[in-house]
C-alpha cells in the first residue's frame, strides 16, 4: 500500500516514481478521506479526480515524500472551498451479506438497527473527529500516518479520536 | 485506547448470545471494522478518466498556442474563414469544426468524415498509419474504407468498425452510434453492443441500449443541414442549436423536458419557433446573437 521513499526518490521529481503508483497507493484512502467529510461517493469520487489532476500539473515541482500530504491538504481545500457544510446522511455499506440466516427475526432487526443508529450518530459527530476516527478504524491508518497526513500533531490525532469515541458511546447508550 | 479497535468480533457469525454479552464499546468496534465505503467506480475506472483527462489537457494546449499564431498571421494576410486545422506538431492532426461550421475531410486511408459544428477529430498521423484509431469529441458521420479495424474513441466509450458508414453523436454524458451500412461495435465500459444497418446504440444512464429500425439516414441529416431529434433533451437541443448558429442561449425551467421532431440549420428564428411553438416557450434575440428561452406563462 505504501509507497516507501529512500532518500534518492526524495529528491527527484512525481515523473520518475511513477503517478501511477501514486495513484494506486492513495486512491482509495483519499477517497475514503472525503467520504468521511461529505458522506457522499459522488463528490468523493469527483474531488480526488481533481486533486490528482492538480497534482499532475505541478508534479515537477512535487517531492514523492510529500505528495501524499499534499494530496490530502489539495482534497480538503477543494472540499471546502466548493462544498458548503450540509447536514450529511452518512450510508456506510455494512459487509454482512445479505444471505446470513440469524437465529431469529428479532436479531436481525436489532442487527439493523444498531447499524442505523451507529451510522445516524456518526454522522452527527464533528467532521474533524469523525474524518480521523474513520481513517484509523475503517483504512487501519496509524495515528502517525493520520498526523502526517492531515500536517496535525499525533497529540491532536490522539484528541480527536478521543473526543469522537466518547461521543459515539455516549450517544449509543442514551439511545438503548 | 487503539488496543480496543482489535476487540471486534466477526459480524457474519456472530450468535445472539455473543452478541448481547459485548459492551457498547465493543459493539461500536465490530460494526465500525465491517463497515465499508460504497463506491461508484473501481479504482481502474478512475484512473483511466483521469489519464483520459490528463491526455485533453496535453491535446488543448498546443490549439491554444495555434490560436494565437493564426491570429498574427490573420492580422496581417487576412486569412478569413478557416475550418480545417492541419496540426503537424509532434505529428498529431487536429480537424476542428468551429461553431456554424461543418467540414469534410479525407483520412489518410481514404476513409471521409464529416465533423459537425463544435465538435474535434484528432490522431496521430504515424499512428493512424499502422492503427486506424481517432479521437472524437462532439458529432461526426464516417464513411469507412474496408481494412483493418476502424476505431473511434469518445469520452464515454469506442466504436469499432472493418468498412461501413456511420454517425457518432458524443456529447455531454450521451453517447449515440448510429449504423447506415455495415457493422458497427460498440463498447462502453465493458458492455458490447453490435449494430448493423438501420439500428443505433444508445447510452442511456450507463447502460448501453440497441434499438433497431431508426431512420438512419435522418440521424446523419445534418451533413445536409437537416436536423433530427427523437426524444432527446431540450437542453441538448438548444446546445445544437448554439453550435449550429454560433450563437449563445441560456434557458430557465426546462429540466427534464425532451422534444422530438426536425429543423434546418438555414434560418434561426424559423429554427427556434419550430421548437418553442410545440414546446410552448418564448424566445427573446438580443444583440443578435444573445437568446433567452423561457417557458410561455399560462
Amino acid at each position: 500500500m505504501r509507497i516507501e521513499s529512500d532518500k534518492n526518490q526524495a529528491e527527484t521529481g512525481l515523473e520518475q516514481v511513477g503517478f501511477e503508483q501514486l495513484f494506486d497507493a492513495y486512491y482509495d484512502e483519499l477517497q475514503h478521506f472525503i467520504f468521511f467529510k461529505s458522506g457522499d461517493t459522488e463528490v468523493a469520487e469527483d474531488i480526488i479526480q481533481d486533486a490528482f489532476l492538480k497534482l499532475w500539473e505541478i508534479r515537477t515541482t512535487v517531492r514523492v515524500d510529500t505528495a501524499r500530504a499534499l494530496l490530502y491538504t489539495i482534497a480538503a481545500n477543494l472540499f471546502s472551498n466548493r462544498y458548503k457544510r450540509m447536514k450529511l446522511n452518512l450510508k456506510l455499506q455494512l459487509t454482512i451479506v445479505e444471505d446470513r440466516t440469524f437465529e431469529t427475526p428479532e436479531f436481525e432487526m436489532e442487527i439493523k438497527e444498531f447499524d442505523q443508529k451507529l451510522q445516524r450518530v456518526l454522522s452527527g459527530l464533528n467532521e474533524n473527529n469523525r474524518t480521523v476516527f474513520l481513517m484509523n478504524r475503517i483504512d487501519q491508518m496509524t495515528y502517525n500516518e493520520i498526523a502526517a497526513a492531515l500536517k496535525i500533531s499525533v497529540k491532536a490525532v490522539e484528541k480527536r479520536m478521543k473526543k469522537a469515541l466518547e461521543h459515539i458511546r455516549k450517544e449509543i447508550e442514551q439511545k438503548f | 485506547m487503539e488496543t480496543e479497535k482489535n476487540r471486534h468480533i466477526d459480524l457474519q457469525v456472530i450468535s445472539k448470545a455473543h452478541f448481547d454479552n459485548l459492551t457498547t464499546g465493543e459493539k461500536i468496534e465490530t460494526f465500525v471494522q465491517a463497515y465499508r465505503v460504497p463506491k461508484n467506480r473501481s479504482k481502474a475506472e478512475a484512473l483511466h478518466i483521469l489519464q483520459s483527462k490528463i491526455e485533453h489537457q496535453q491535446v488543448e494546449k498546443p490549439v491554444r498556442n495555434l490560436r494565437v499564431y493564426w491570429s498574427a498571421v490573420a492580422s496581417i494576410a487576412l486569412v478569413a474563414l478557416l475550418t480545417t486545422v492541419y496540426f503537424f506538431h509532434s505529428k498529431s492532426v487536429q480537424i476542428v469544426a468551429g461553431m456554424g461550421q461543418h467540414v469534410e475531410y479525407t483520412l489518410p486511408d481514404g476513409s471521409d468524415v464529416a465533423v459537425n459544428a463544435g465538435s474535434k477529430i484528432s490522431f496521430s498521423e504515424s499512428e493512424f498509419a499502422k492503427n486506424r484509431i481517432l479521437k472524437l469529441e462532439g458529432e461526426a458521420f464516417f464513411s469507412v474504407q474496408k481494412g483493418n479495424p476502424f476505431v473511434v474513441e469518445t469520452k464515454q466509450g469506442k466504436v469499432e468498425v472493418l468498412g461501413t458508414t456511420f454517425n457518432v453523436y458524443s456529447r455531454n454524458n450521451e453517447l449515440n452510434v448510429a449504423c447506415l451500412t455495415g457493422k458497427v461495435k460498440v463498447t462502453v465500459n465493458g458492455q458490447n453492443v453490435i449494430i448493423e444497418e438501420g439500428e443505433k446504440a444508445e447510452l442511456i444512464s450507463g447502460t448501453l441500449k440497441k434499438t433497431t429500425n431508426i431512420l438512419t439516414e435522418k440521424m446523419a441529416g445534418w451533413r445536409s443541414g437537416e436536423f433530427h431529434f427523437e426524444n432527446m433533451p431540450l437542453i441538448s437541443i438548444f446546445e445544437e442549436i448554439e453550435r449550429q448558429f454560433n450563437v449563445r442561449i441560456t434557458t430557465t425551467g426546462l429540466e427534464n423536458r425532451y422534444f422530438t421532431g426536425d429543423f434546418s440549420n438555414k434560418n434561426l428564428t424559423e429554427t427556434l419557433e419550430t421548437v418553442c411553438l410545440p414546446m410552448k416557450l418564448d424566445y427573446e434575440i438580443t444583440n443578435g446573437n444573445q437568446i433567452g428561452i423561457k417557458p410561455k406563462k399560462e
